[in-house]
């Protein structure tokens, strides 16, 4: 069981969860991150992080959530790894208050 | 014993002491040797085993967090990293003296001390603190003479954090449950007579108001012998999510069952009772109305005797002891600003604090990569202006330094580690702690030994 990003980070991307993470298991693209479920040790502490609650449990995951289970592991593996916060993209504050966080 | 190797010094214009190879003192010294500025980093440890809380904290049922020390091995492995166990700032070595040899030392020592049960009777045989006895279970050589004694029926754990969970889980699992893990042969020995048959967890707060997470209540729900129930939190609406909603869907009242745990609310520890040995916990006891305890000013509150054969109070961390470290008022944390570390008159130059000594002890193994990346960001931007150390390195750390011979550098202690885990091998363990410094140490002086012969 591992640790998964949500569709709220979609366009945010504000990577405090990077910041947290003790084994460096982000991965990112354009648009959001992932958690590559292998490295993730369960910690949690990217899920009080993140400013717009993107990030639960897998045991959290609402049925209409679950399919980014296999998104995060999917992406996470193609994609390059993250190991510093970067910059939130542009209209991350908009989209953050459009979500009431 | 052989010493550290020395530094390669010429491509490294900086050295830093990190004392503490916690996972503070980690992330600090790999956010330091990975800066363009230069910087050799020496890692100091009391112990000479490193990783601090995840080797002695985790607790061994616990085994995935602990697979962030392949991080900290790749840490290790950076150009310019020293690991000096064995060495104790303040009796080995004095902060001042680490000073005169450094450009700067990072403090990571963590907070050790269990915050005292200020109540009467806390001195009575049977009350433990529950840093103590998370040590006690993980090995700790400080702890290895705790004489814990299991033979009553009730355990009353004080807090209503993750470490009190931890505590309420480890003495409720059946030790066949352990076997095959990490915890300490003498733990698992303990356990595996104890009579302990109810478990009660009390909390001054309501549930609304525990700082467990998620993830460590759910498993109460899962644990493998007993039953886990939970006073009501009196809502109003039932709570939907998190560790409110968790407590809320335990059943209410204690069932009978071989193994009993229960979470009381609002309980606020009086007095421990008994004469030589602990008899009981006296307790004020707060109304919980919506998931939050409401002392009553007037203090005509109830008071509740509940019989204990053991208790042990996980109700805080003090900072560790550092001889001319000054700390905030109760004592949890140094007194700092981003990890510059103040004393009456202002900032103390090249003397830095991260992990629980700098914010207190809280948050998960990540928190501290932030806070140790915050501390070096503050460090490396006084670098230039830090005066240069009046003595060299070598002068404390070389081979014939009291610090050279009696240190554990990185590969020596990697020999107690593969040791370790042969030891435990034959018992289907992923590792058999060493528990006395003295076995670890022959242990690192025979591989040197290895080398020479």
């Amino acid at each position: 069981m591992a640790y998964v990003v949500t569709d709220n980070c979609v366009d945010c991307r504000f990577t405090r969860c990077v910041a947290v993470c003790p084994v460096q298991c982000f991965h990112f693209d354009e648009a959001m991150v992932y958690i590559d479920p292998d490295t993730c040790i369960d910690c949690a502490g990217c899920v009080d992080a993140c400013p717009v609650g993107a990030i639960d449990d897998e045991f959290n995951l609402a049925d209409d959530k679950r399919h980014w289970i296999e998104i995060n592991r999917e992406r996470a593996a193609a994609l390059p790894r993250l190991t510093s916060s970067l910059e939130p993209l542009p209209g991350a504050e908009a989209r953050k208050a459009a979500l009431g966080r | 014993m052989s010493t550290a190797p020395a530094h390669k010094a010429s491509s490294r214009r900086y050295r830093v002491a990190v004392v503490g190879a916690g996972p503070a003192g980690f992330y600090a010294a790999e956010a330091l040797l990975q800066a363009p500025e230069g910087v050799a980093v020496d890692l100091f440890d009391r112990l000479p085993t490193p990783y601090g809380l995840v080797r002695y904290g985790v607790a061994p049922d616990h085994p995935k967090l602990k697979q962030v020390i392949t991080v900290f091995r790749a840490i290790a492995g950076m150009p310019g990293f020293r690991f000096l166990g064995n060495v104790t700032v303040g009796q080995d070595v004095t902060l001042d003296e680490l000073r005169r040899h450094y450009h700067a030392v990072i403090l990571a020592c963590g907070a050790q001390r269990d915050r005292p049960l200020d109540v009467p009777g806390a001195d009575l045989s049977g009350v433990h603190g529950g840093m103590a006895f998370v040590g006690w279970y993980n090995g700790h050589p400080d702890q290895r003479d705790l004489a814990l004694d299991l033979s009553g029926r009730t355990a009353v754990v004080l807090g209503l954090g993750n470490v009190a969970l931890d505590v309420a889980r480890i003495l409720s699992k059946p030790a066949e449950a352990l076997a095959n893990t990490d915890i300490t042969a003498h733990a698992l020995d303990a356990l595996a007579r104890s009579n302990l048959d109810r478990i009660i967890v009390a909390g001054r707060g309501g549930p609304a108001q525990a700082r467990c997470s998620e993830k460590e209540l759910r498993e109460f729900a899962a644990l493998p012998a007993g039953v886990t129930s939970a006073d009501s939190g009196n809502y109003q609406n039932a709570p939907e999510s998190g560790v409110p909603a968790l407590f809320a869907r335990l059943p209410t009242g204690e069932r009978q069952s071989s193994r009993r745990r229960h979470f009381t609310f609002g309980m606020r520890p009086a007095a421990i009772l008994g004469d030589e040995r602990v008899r009981a916990v006296r307790f004020i006891r707060s109304k919980v109305r919506d998931g939050v305890a409401q002392p009553d000013p007037a203090g005509e509150e109830e008071t509740v005797d509940v019989a204990a054969d053991l208790v042990v109070a996980c109700i805080g961390s003090l900072a560790t002891h550092v001889a001319g470290l000054p700390l905030v008022a109760d004592a949890s944390a140094a007194r700092h600003e981003l990890g510059r570390v103040l004393d009456e008159r202002g900032g103390v130059p090249g003397l830095y604090v991260s992990g629980w000594i700098k914010r207190g002890a809280n948050g998960t193994i990540g928190t501290n990569r932030a806070d140790s990346v915050e501390t070096v960001a503050c460090l490396l931007a006084d670098l230039r202006s830090l005066p240069e150390p009046p003595r060299p390195v070598e002068a404390i750390t070389g081979a014939n330094t009291p610090i050279g011979r009696a240190s554990v550098s990185f590969s020596q202690w990697e020999a107690i580690d593969s040791r370790e885990v042969i030891l435990g091998s034959t018992q289907l363990k992923p590792r058999e702690k060493f528990t006395c410094i003295q076995s670890m140490l022959a242990v690192s002086r025979e591989n040197a030994n290895q080398y020479t012969n």
